[in-house]
């Protein structure tokens, strides 16, 4: 879902885990996504995928194949629909294909990944093991989906391609949030002060050959420290280094670029002299809002550095300013939440 | 019309006992519906001589729901018994209790569900939702628990009493306990135990069939008892549960047992 602009934004975690995996299967580039189940479980997240696209005109239609159980399959098992399906979608020559499975497919117990080691050919076949509410929900998912995608970035793996430069891995941006690109520009400028470059978004955009990249990468930077268990198990050289969130507020941007550079064996102190100086031309775009009473959530670390960066009065009386959640990532997204509170004031 | 379903641990002698009764039933006149309610359809494999019995299950799969006639899924056995068999999936796949829900949903549909007498024949135990449906939905009215006086036949018998007495709750359920049917293996005080366990839920002891070797050579012939041995003494047994089962108003709300009540009445009752 699109992140909401409201501080009522819905718990990401209350979707389905069919919902979560999706978000990172429908993602895969090239990719094919299954759902093993009904036709309305396929036909609900088509909808929700399309509304989140709708504001992304230049964002491709991801590609869904319901093997639509019926009530048929539901009683005699849904085993030899997920076949055809499958077979079906071979005959797309997709990049690889995923299997999620649904609530009723996961209650009458159809084995996805016996059908779907019986797929002959050469394209891989991703089964995600989720199955619509059973096994938790919409981060329980998203993180199967991880995964199961890491599972296969091992099997792609190619030791003897190798990379000239050092490979910079996102890993589990919010797919369905709708400033992921926004992010991920961000963190790809603040890269650019030293010469690095985003090698590859585990898992958003990324044909499924890239994913072969993952078990090279020189650095992991985790959308948000709760993926901390999820990269354990990446299929990525021991002591390969990780930056556990991206960064989020002023200091911790140029932070970012601090840990890149340790990260990386790169001396990075001319490229957070280069964001320091960035930021405040940001923050002088906005010297007007000094001495503005506003109020805001208590407790944010982030936020008080800046109202104190841009001079604001913090008080409980004073005008409250919207703060978006998930948090605005790097410079940028601090940018874009002070025109909003320019707006507000 | 009366609707009496036969419940009970798998293997113990429901299909017989089911098809014994409705042939007795159909003997006297009675019109008789026999609905086997097991994917392994063999319920009424007695009545139809061995004849090989298309399930509802097979033909909707087949042909679709709508180009299922009654003629293709109701048969006539043995004393003008209908025959039908829900049938099912494959061991070890899908789901056989919303299979029993669909094939209940296509008789009542096609208007199959008249008869003076309809004998539900049902799986072993009440194993999920699918399988109470017809006690649930008030197909089944009189529930007769058949049970031998072994421990686990007790405990299946006792498990089906819980469904009873849980759906009995429900405002519009008319499903009621009807009695225990011992069919017997020969034990020691065997219907001693039966009869002290169905007074312990709140029902009553039926009727004891007795363990005979008719019912196999019956079983061999492709018969019912009733059929291949009419005069013997096994057949006047099936014919008494008959008349009984027609007579019966005692119907109860079972008090199911917990598990050490259960196995302190089986110990009280066995000999050491």
């Amino acid at each position: 879902m699109p992140s909401s602009p409201s501080p009522l934004t819905t718990p990401r975690s209350d979707g389905c885990t069919l919902a979560g995996a999706l978000s990172v299967a429908a993602a895969v580039a090239d990719g094919l996504t299954v759902i093993h189940g009904p036709a309305g479980c396929a036909h609900h997240h088509v909808s929700l995928l399309l509304t989140t696209l709708l504001d992304r005109p230049e964002s491709r239609m991801p590609c869904l194949l319901s093997d639509d159980l019926g009530e048929e399959e539901v009683i005699f098992g849904g085993e030899a629909a997920l076949a055809r399906a499958l077979d079906e979608a071979v005959a797309r020559s997709p990049g690889s294909i995923a299997v999620l499975s649904t609530c009723v497919a996961e209650a009458i117990g159809d084995d996805c990944r016996a059908v779907a080691s019986r797929v002959p050919g050469t394209i891989p076949v991703v089964v995600i093991p989720v199955g619509g509410f059973f096994g938790g929900g919409f981060l329980e998912g998203e993180r199967a989906a991880l995964h199961a995608y890491g599972r296969l970035a091992s099997r792609l793996f190619d030791p003897g391609r190798g990379d000239d430069e050092p490979v910079v891995v996102l890993v589990g941006e919010k797919n369905l949030e709708f400033e992921a690109d926004a992010h991920a520009d961000e963190l790809g400028r603040l890269l650019g002060h030293l010469d690095q470059a985003v090698g590859l978004r585990f898992v958003r955009e990324a044909p499924t050959a890239a994913l072969g990249r993952l078990p090279g990468a020189d650095l992991l930077v985790l959308r948000e420290p709760a993926l901390g268990p999820v990269a354990d198990r990446l299929p990525v050289l021991p002591g390969t280094p990780r930056i556990d969130a991206f960064p989020v507020g002023l200091s911790a941007t140029v932070g970012f670029l601090s840990a890149v550079g340790a990260a990386l064996g790169l001396d990075a102190d001319a490229a957070c002299e280069a964001e320091l100086d960035h930021q405040e031309t940001v923050l002088a775009r906005f010297a007007g809002l000094a001495g503005s009473r506003v109020r805001l959530p208590a407790g944010n670390r982030w936020l008080a550095e800046l109202a104190e960066a841009l001079g604001l009065v913090v008080d409980p009386a004073g005008v409250p300013l919207p703060v978006p959640d998930p948090a605005p990532v790097g410079t940028a997204g601090i940018a874009r939440l002070l025109s909003r509170w320019r707006r507000a004031l | 019309m009366k609707q009496v379903a036969l419940y009970g641990k798998g293997g113990i002698g429901k299909s017989t006992t089911s098809a014994n009764l409705s042939a007795a039933l159909g003997e006297s006149g009675r019109s008789v519906l026999q609905v086997g309610c097991d994917p392994k359809h063999d319920s009424t494999r007695m009545l139809m001589h061995g004849e090989p019995m298309p399930t509802v299950l097979e033909l909707v799969r087949e042909r679709g729901a709508a180009s299922v006639a009654l003629g293709d899924v109701v048969r006539t056995g043995y004393a003008g018994v209908r025959c039908v068999e829900a049938g099912g999936p494959e061991p070890g796949i899908g789901c056989a209790g919303r299979g029993i829900i669909a094939t209940f949903q296509l008789l009542e549909e096609r208007g199959a569900l008249e008869a003076d007498v309809i004998v539900y024949d049902v799986l072993g135990d009440v194993v999920c939702g699918g399988f109470a449906m017809p006690m649930r939905e008030g197909y089944a009215e009189e529930v007769y628990l058949v049970t031998s006086g072994e421990l686990m036949s007790l405990y299946a018998a006792n498990n089906i009493a819980k469904a009873i007495a849980r759906l009995a709750e429900r405002p519009r359920c008319r499903c009621r306990l009807a009695g225990v049917i011992l069919n017997a293996k020969g034990m020691e005080r065997e219907e001693d135990l039966v009869g002290a366990f169905a007074g312990a839920i709140g029902s009553r002891l039926v009727a004891t069939i007795p363990r005979d070797r008719v019912v196999q050579l019956a079983e061999l012939h492709r018969r019912t008892v009733i059929e291949y041995a009419p005069d013997s003494a096994q057949a006047g047994v099936y014919r008494r549960l008959a008349e009984d089962l027609l007579c019966n108003t005692d119907l109860a709300i079972p008090r199911p047992l917990t598990q050490d009540a259960l196995e302190s009445l089986a110990i009280d009752h066995t000999p050491l």
